[in-house]
């Protein structure tokens, strides 16, 4: 026989009514879950911003005027774009005060499932001579070894490791270098020097399928790095008054656009996620209210037989912590797996870039969210649980027949 | 009176979700060209079909249990259900695997969605073959 104390009985009660017992710590769980899976989002999109402005590395980026927001979800997602100005731009920019650094960069059109790698991603030639956006970034190194026209850099999503061998346009290429993850468009995409790309362009008319009609003298973006003591927006403002047709966009502004994008979807989460908190609140409150009624007669007697008024106080508020404890471990682990099954398509639907955050931070959350269903459970629970507490054990019997 | 077991109705149900999987979660919609012009789908839409059949599978043998009437027949139908929980999580892993590259919609959508499904169908075998089975837990017709 199992020794009677106040878990054993608190667990004992709530076996009784397994199905009113499964409601409620189905809705501690639900809001438990849905908590948990809005905040792990959100510090997602806040980590892989981190890691991919830092590792953008330019503190402004020159497109031609009209192409910010593409330019903006190209850098994002990875969502392929072309577009071109004049390479001259690139000298002007260079010699503005405040410009401690360039480098520029052409975008070529999608390729779709190249005899390398099947589905979509990005070609995009850079300057190995002047970069100083991709290079620090790989994960393989180099080994001081320059890079010569036919080696290019792969980002992580894109199926290819150092060795390997790729053709684009007809021309072959060697993969000398994978980046990092970011979670961010970087991941999607091919870098090759200018040399190449421009020999690729050349050949096109030969080896591929498909020509490529970019002239030599143009590129599509300029990476810009301020001198110390240079103010970003006054640099920003003097390369857009100076240089026409041009638009300038901040590493900061990269995160509001990933800002404005998630503001309503997360604003509803938020929104639905506190109305469930809310629900399950009233819920708890409401059925701990009617179980201390229904169970006034049993709970008196348990008074009469001697238990103090303490005892049953902290019976009631066991079975309360209990239900909602289980029902937020529930809801932590089921949203947990879902999201880490889910993750990449919630990322290209929501298209948002996304990098888990770091264990010690989810666990912080789990803890936390897990406190608050306990919290919740103990709110809820704790008016009937202090009148049944000061009843008279005659007037509870009394009242409950 | 016949008494209708919870625990197969959940297994037929959850039969039933591995089924709508591949309709719920597509799997890749474009068709490969071979050497010789002839176009052909994707690994993957051999996979969503083995997993219909496995998910019908689930369904009827999640129906027997509802309907068995020993605790022995149980025990059998859920030793099945053992297996075919793990041939849900193993089709689109290593027996018809699904695409090469993590973007696509077979990877994103269909193949963590049956894997989640597998280990929940594969869990509720293996309660129900080893573990003594609720006695309320029954719904009278």
């Amino acid at each position: 026989m199992k020794e009677i104390n106040l878990f054993n009985l608190a667990l004992q009660n709530l076996r009784r009514k397994p199905y009113r017992s499964m409601a409620i710590g189905l809705c501690v769980a639900v809001m438990t879950g849905s908590l948990f899976a809005a905040t792990i989002i959100l510090r997602g999109v806040q980590t892989s911003l981190s890691v991919g402005q830092a590792r953008l590395g330019a503190d402004l980026v020159v497109v031609p005027s009209g192409y910010e927001a593409p330019a903006q979800e190209a850098f994002i997602t990875g969502q392929p774009t072309t577009f071109y100005m004049s390479d001259q731009i690139e000298a002007q920019i260079a010699d503005l005060p405040g410009v401690a650094q360039t480098s520029s960069q052409v975008f070529v059109q999608t390729l779709t499932n190249a005899s390398c790698c099947i589905g979509e991603f990005f070609l995009v030639g850079f300057n190995p001579k002047t970069d100083f956006t991709i290079s620090p970034w790989l994960v393989t190194h180099l080994d001081g070894e320059p890079l010569g026209p036919l080696d290019v850099i792969a980002g992580d999503r894109i199926l290819l490791r150092e060795g390997d061998g790729a053709t684009f346009y007809g021309t072959n290429f060697r993969i000398a270098g994978v980046l990092e993850r970011t979670g961010m468009g970087i991941d999607r995409t091919i870098y090759v020097p200018i040399d190449g790309l421009r020999q690729m362009i050349a050949d096109s008319a030969e080896l591929a399928e498909e020509t490529l009609t970019i002239p030599p003298d143009e590129i599509s973006s300029v990476m810009v790095s301020i001198a110390p003591g240079a103010d970003i927006i006054d640099v920003a403002e003097a390369i857009e008054g100076s240089i026409t047709d041009v638009n300038v966009f901040t590493a900061s502004q990269l995160n509001q656009a990933v800002a404005r994008q998630l503001q309503g979807v997360m604003g509803i989460t938020f929104g639905v996620t506190a109305t469930l908190w809310l629900m399950s609140l009233l819920l708890v409150g409401l059925i701990f209210s009617l179980i201390v009624n229904e169970r006034q007669r049993e709970l008196g007697l348990l008074r009469a037989m001697g238990a103090r008024g303490k005892a049953v106080f902290q019976l009631v508020m066991s079975e309360a912590g209990l239900l909602t404890g289980m029902g937020g471990i529930i809801g932590l682990v089921v949203s947990g797996v879902l999201l880490m099954s889910f993750s990449r398509l919630i990322q290209l639907r929501l298209r948002i870039p996304y990098l888990l955050p770091s264990m010690l931070e989810i666990v912080g959350v789990e803890v936390g969210l897990l406190v608050l269903a306990l919290l919740t459970g103990a709110m809820a629970s704790l008016q009937p649980a202090l009148s049944i507490s000061r009843m008279e054990p005659y007037a509870a019997i009394r009242q409950g027949e | 009176m016949k008494k209708l077991n919870v625990f197969g109705i959940v297994i037929a149900v959850i039969g039933v979700l591995i089924i709508l999987t591949p309709i719920i979660f597509p799997v890749c919609e474009g068709l490969l060209e071979l050497v010789n012009g002839k176009k052909v789908p994707m690994r993957c839409f051999w996979t969503a079909r083995a997993e219909m059949l496995i998910g019908a599978l689930v369904l009827i043998a999640g129906i027997f249990v509802a309907f068995a009437k020993t605790e022995e027949a149980r025990k059998r139908l859920n030793n099945q259900i053992i297996f075919l929980g793990l041939a849900t999580i193993l089709t689109p892993l290593f027996i018809i695997p699904t695409c090469m590259n993590p973007d696509m919609s077979c990877n994103i959508g269909t193949k963590p969605a049956l894997i989640i499904l597998g280990v929940v169908v594969t869990g509720l075998g293996l309660y129900g073959s080893f573990l003594p089975r609720p006695k309320a837990e029954v719904l009278e017709e």
